[in-house]
């Protein structure tokens, strides 16, 4: 077991280093930032002055060690817009866009997972035909429209939330449910799938024969055996959470780090941007170690792969 | 000559599509029981039909501007008028013809997106699953990275270097979106290397580039046609939130995405600016699902694509 931890961790080790590479030649390829930066009627002087002050007049395998340095300790330097330190603004967004991811997943899970083993339990009724139409709308349905249309009829004609910013729990309700939709559909049809694959099975069958009474086989038997793939599931999703984020804090003017990184895209604040793609590329790989860990001691024929 | 038997070789596995005969390793029974989806059918003529008589069906140029008839409501609301069904944007275009405009650029961006897509994923699948050892190892630990990268990190880092364009938002679906083609293409690759066929091509001195084009690959074409229709509308809606948040298409394309992030400045007396763009995209994409699931329990009984 502690092996299997410590080569996941190696490994994830490995892939923020990459990404890091990747980012940092992504960012070289694109425009000057000092011209960006610079007002129009700057002095060759100023702009020298900037460029040697972000070290963008050394050659680029010397910046890229310089930016690996400082990387490690968690310095990509300073935003070129708010002269500040980027991570600081990163870990200074982040509980927001917790909050609201928080929110979203128990909103997406809670309505998902509960419809889908329901309508596996239930098969061929009225409620798993209701459970199948709502999964392949929703999974057609664009949750930045979702957004839209949640702002327009809640906020604007009905006035019941309100449409922009973080001011009382009112405000994360819409924003969430908006983020909620890019899971809801997956969670739903995949909890429906294994739990109707569990109830197929025959250990469902020889625990029926046995007479165990049904409610223990749905939930001991069946349930237990479906989590794996619904887990699995969970954890890819917390991954696409930050793609629902920044559509919804765009949306709902919320101050995260999903409106941060996409207002420092337009701006071309190349700190920043490093800054959210490896902070991100951390916390998923954090997220992928801890759910591999639960996973073993889920299902112990995992560990010895 | 030659080239054509080669086409013919290759696009032979979808003839199972259209003639209800069987692909390799489904029951003929089973098939013929599959209802064709009507409603699915229904949904993706809609789309077609704009997408191929768009030119011919549309009220009024998508461009043309009128700052006479900005923000026109629909025609079922007082004060809208016959000739703008759905009424107009802020600056005067009928969304109508917009929408259906939209529909050719919608196409336009899934092709060349599934297409780059495909290609890198189904060229690295066969080269990781045909040569397997270091090629492997390589490509599959780059998908495992890539799939800790979200796509829209992917997309904020390429717009934030090129200029927001069809081409970022190509770029930044197929960077991503290629780990799962070559995931489901190198499992088929494993498998198909080890048949008798294979053995006996290459006991008949058949390189290796002869071996994976023409006998391995037209036997993943299969898989690859339900993956892509399952794909396509996970791809429409990725290239319109692209679009919405400003790192696609930009003005005065008819991009549904562009168009419902445009009608948000004018949400709080403009209702239809941002609810019938949205709708368009949710007929395409429920449609395409529909098909693709269709597809999928027709033509891949195992459930390898779930």
């Amino acid at each position: 077991m502690q092996r299997y931890i410590i080569k996941r961790i190696g490994q994830a080790i490995f892939t923020v280093l990459v990404i890091t590479v990747l980012v940092f030649f992504l960012m070289r390829l694109s425009g000057d930032p000092v011209s960006i930066m610079a007002p129009p009627d700057a002095t060759q002087e100023y702009i020298d002055a900037l460029t040697a002050k972000f070290g963008l007049d050394q050659p680029v395998l010397v910046q890229l060690w310089v930016f690996l340095k400082k990387a490690v300790r968690g310095d990509f330097g300073e935003s070129f817009r708010w002269q500040q330190p980027a991570l600081g603004l990163v870990f200074h967004r982040f509980p927001a866009t917790m909050q609201l991811g928080i929110v979203a997943a128990l909103i997406a899970w809670g309505v998902g997972i509960p419809i889908g083993l329901w309508s596996a339990v239930r098969r061929d009724t009225w409620f798993d035909r209701f459970g199948k139409a709502f999964a392949l709308v929703g999974q057609a349905t664009p949750s930045f429209w979702l957004g839209v249309m949640l702002m327009l009829l809640l906020g604007v004609r009905l006035g019941w939330l309100p449409i922009s910013g973080r001011e009382g729990w009112t405000s994360v309700i819409m924003p969430a449910i908006t983020i909620s939709f890019i899971m809801l559909a997956g969670v739903t049809r995949l909890s429906r799938s294994a739990m109707v694959e569990a109830l197929t099975s025959e250990y469902v069958t020889m625990a029926r024969i046995k007479g165990v009474p049904e409610r223990a086989v749905i939930v001991i038997h069946a349930f237990k055996n479906a989590c794996i793939p619904i887990l699995t599931l969970m954890a890819l999703q917390i991954t696409r959470l930050f793609m629902g984020a920044v559509v919804a804090e765009t949306i709902f003017s919320w101050p995260g780090l999903g409106k941060m990184a996409l207002e420092a895209v337009f701006a071309r604040d190349f700190p920043v941007v490093q800054a959210v793609v490896l902070f991100s590329a951390v916390l998923f790989c954090t997220v992928n170690i801890l759910v591999d860990v639960l996973y073993a001691y889920v299902d112990p024929r995992i560990r010895y792969r | 000559m030659r080239m054509w038997f080669r086409v013919f070789r290759v696009l032979r596995p979808m003839w199972g599509l259209v003639s209800a005969r069987g692909g390799p390793g489904s029951p003929p029974a089973k098939r013929i029981r599959q209802k064709p989806p009507w409603f699915a059918i229904f949904l993706v003529l809609i789309f077609l039909v704009a997408v191929v008589f768009g030119p011919w069906i549309i009220p009024h140029d998508p461009f043309q501007t009128d700052l006479d008839k900005a923000i026109l409501p629909p025609v079922w609301q007082e004060g809208g008028q016959s000739a703008y069904l759905l009424g107009t944007d802020a600056m005067g275009r009928d969304i109508l013809s917009r929408l259906i405009y939209g529909a050719r650029i919608t196409l336009l961006v899934s092709l060349f997106a599934i297409g780059l897509t495909g290609l890198i994923g189904v060229v690295l699948g066969l080269l990781s699953g045909y040569f397997g050892g270091v090629v492997d190892m390589v490509i599959m630990r780059l998908t495992d990275i890539l799939l800790s990268l979200p796509p829209i990190m992917m997309a904020l880092l390429l717009a934030a270097i090129l200029e927001p364009s069809l081409l970022t938002v190509v770029l930044a679906i197929a960077l991503t979106a290629w780990t799962q083609y070559a995931r489901l293409v190198r499992g088929e690759v494993l498998s198909l290397k080890e048949k008798d066929f294979v053995r006996l091509a290459r006991v008949a001195g058949s390189s290796n580039w002869r071996i994976m084009l023409s006998h391995i690959f037209p036997n993943v074409v299969n898989m690859l046609i339900i993956l892509v229709t399952l794909e396509v509308g996970r791809v429409i809606i990725l290239a319109a939130t692209l679009s919405f948040l400003g790192l696609g298409l930009q003005p005065p394309s008819a991009a549904w995405g562009l168009m419902l992030s445009e009608g948000r400045k004018y949400i709080t007396y403009a209702w239809w600016l941002v609810t019938f763009p949205g709708i368009a995209i949710l007929i395409t994409v429920l449609g395409f699902n529909l098909t693709g699931d269709w597809l999928r329990d027709v033509l891949d009984p195992k459930q390898k694509l779930r």
